[in-house]
């Protein structure tokens, strides 16, 4: 039985304590290059990011979450090697890898308190010397608290961008209801993605789809190297 | 003007039967380090505070420290370079902007950084907390610190402590730094302690120049009470840094 959909928003709410304050998803860097300093160049960034890195944990999330619901909890640690064997082939970017687990690891970390159970705790026994990749807590994190792969899918899709849009809002002085503004008129491209990887939840791991933005992986390496940053990643 | 606060004979202000046990329910174990917040605005000299009491600690407890750096590893770095603490006890935590949502609301990263040192020196006694320098409204959540310092500073204007907010009413212990520089910029102390006292409702004020090691002691002793250690003896105050 699904759980409620409050618990989606409980995830999708930037107050969740799961560490992704400190992330801005490449647009600290975005911005320090130029690309993106206004209104109009926000929404192209974030429709990019929406389109490519989006939808790989869009997808990842929602086949995570309905995988974990549907595989017995002695067969789970399999899941969780294959999951972040696609997921790390799918990030070109060390860096990118680096910070999946970290926030993973963060993540798992909150949803172990938040929504305890059978299937953290065996994400957690796996953990060892590598946290495992964002989308797969999420998915797990999203099984665990009895949500749809599609209430799952639509919160990494919804994460995805709206993180890059508060950093945004912090780094530029962008104005607030704009940049909401931008959010909401991405809603129908969320949904859309949203959908077609719920209807896709059962599709095997290796077809998970991983759409390349190179320049976003750039961004993401030259980051990792800056001396002076306000974000993480 | 009364008895300059600070002078030595004020020590025994602060009194150590106000530190307890561990009130936090972070991992629930006795064996675990207690971890001591320190915090306070942009520039009242909470690194140095932390160099300082690592040098005067040395020996006494074993400990590790997290770093809350805003915009650099600038905190980090001074610390490793002060020589007060090996390098590999230290662990830098990024804010993304906002330094007190790492220390109160969203407080993983830091969960993460004390769980990896404690897992990294699993006989250390105490973790010591920086946060990055915020405002008058910044404290750390309970449920990542035990006890925590708040620092303020006379340069910052003798009005201070009256503002209030949760670091100067609710912190385990108000620190007044940088008291050597009181004549300098026209601060007088006895309206901080005045007013400290009056928002603080009894929780202990410590006056303090790390430049001078003025009252070092008292602060030192003050955590020694706490966490205990190997000796129970103050070490002396000259261990200020430069």
């Amino acid at each position: 039985m699904a759980g409620p959909d409050s618990l989606a928003l409980l995830l999708a709410d930037a107050r969740f304590p799961a560490g992704g304050h400190a992330h801005s998803g490449g647009i600290e860097q975005a911005i320090d290059s130029g690309a993106v300093e206004s209104i109009p160049t926000l929404r192209t960034f974030l429709e990019g990011r929406l389109r490519t890195a989006g939808v790989l944990v869009t997808y990842a999330s929602a086949s995570l979450c309905h995988k974990a619901t549907a595989t017995e909890i002695d067969n789970l640690p399999a899941l969780w090697d294959e999951a972040n064997e696609e997921l790390s082939a799918r990030l070109p970017s060390p860096a990118s890898r680096a910070t999946s687990r970290r926030i993973g690891g963060q993540l798992l970390r909150s949803g172990l308190t938040v929504f305890p159970g059978p299937i953290l705790r065996s994400l957690s026994a796996t953990r060892g010397k590598e946290d495992p990749h964002h989308p797969v807590v999420l998915g797990a994190v999203g099984a665990s608290a009895s949500l749809t792969p599609h209430a799952t899918a639509v919160v990494a899709a919804y994460n995805s961008v709206a993180g890059p849009a508060a950093a945004a809002v912090r780094l530029l002085g962008l104005d607030p209801l704009a940049v909401t503004g931008i959010i909401a008129s991405l809603g129908p491209t969320i949904d859309d993605i949203a959908n077609s990887a719920s209807a896709e939840g059962d599709e095997p791991l290796r077809l998970l789809p991983s759409f390349a933005s190179p320049a976003l992986d750039l961004l993401t390496e030259i980051h990792s190297r800056r001396e002076e940053r306000l974000f993480a990643s | 003007m009364p008895a300059e606060p600070g002078t030595s004979h004020d020590h025994d202000r602060i009194d150590p039967s106000q530190a307890g046990e561990p009130t936090s329910e972070v991992g629930g174990l006795q064996t675990r380090p207690r971890h001591l917040g320190i915090g306070g605005p942009v520039g009242s000299g909470k690194t140095a505070l932390v160099a300082a009491l690592c040098r005067a600690l040395a020996g006494h407890v074993e400990l590790a420290v997290v770093t809350n750096d805003i915009y650099t590893t600038e905190d980090a770095d001074f610390l490793r370079r002060s020589g007060a603490v090996e390098p590999e006890r230290i662990v830098a935590v990024e804010t993304g902007c906002c330094p007190h949502t790492a220390i109160r609301d969203d407080i993983v990263a830091n969960l993460d950084a004390v769980a990896l040192l404690a897992e990294r020196y699993p006989t250390a006694e105490l973790i010591m907390v920086e946060s990055g320098g915020d405002n008058l409204t910044a404290t750390f959540s309970r449920g990542l610190v035990d006890r925590q310092i708040f620092v303020l500073d006379v340069a910052g204007g003798d009005k201070v402590p009256r503002k209030g907010g949760p670091g100067v009413t609710r912190s385990d212990l108000l620190v007044i730094n940088k008291i050597d520089l009181a004549p300098l910029v026209g601060a007088d102390l006895s309206v901080m302690e005045r007013d400290a006292h009056a928002m603080r409702k009894g929780l202990p004020v410590a006056f303090l120049s790390l430049r001078t090691g003025e009252g070092l002691a008292a602060v030192v002793q003050w955590v020694l009470a706490w966490v205990g250690g190997r000796e129970a003896s103050a070490p002396q105050a000259d261990a200020a840094v430069n």
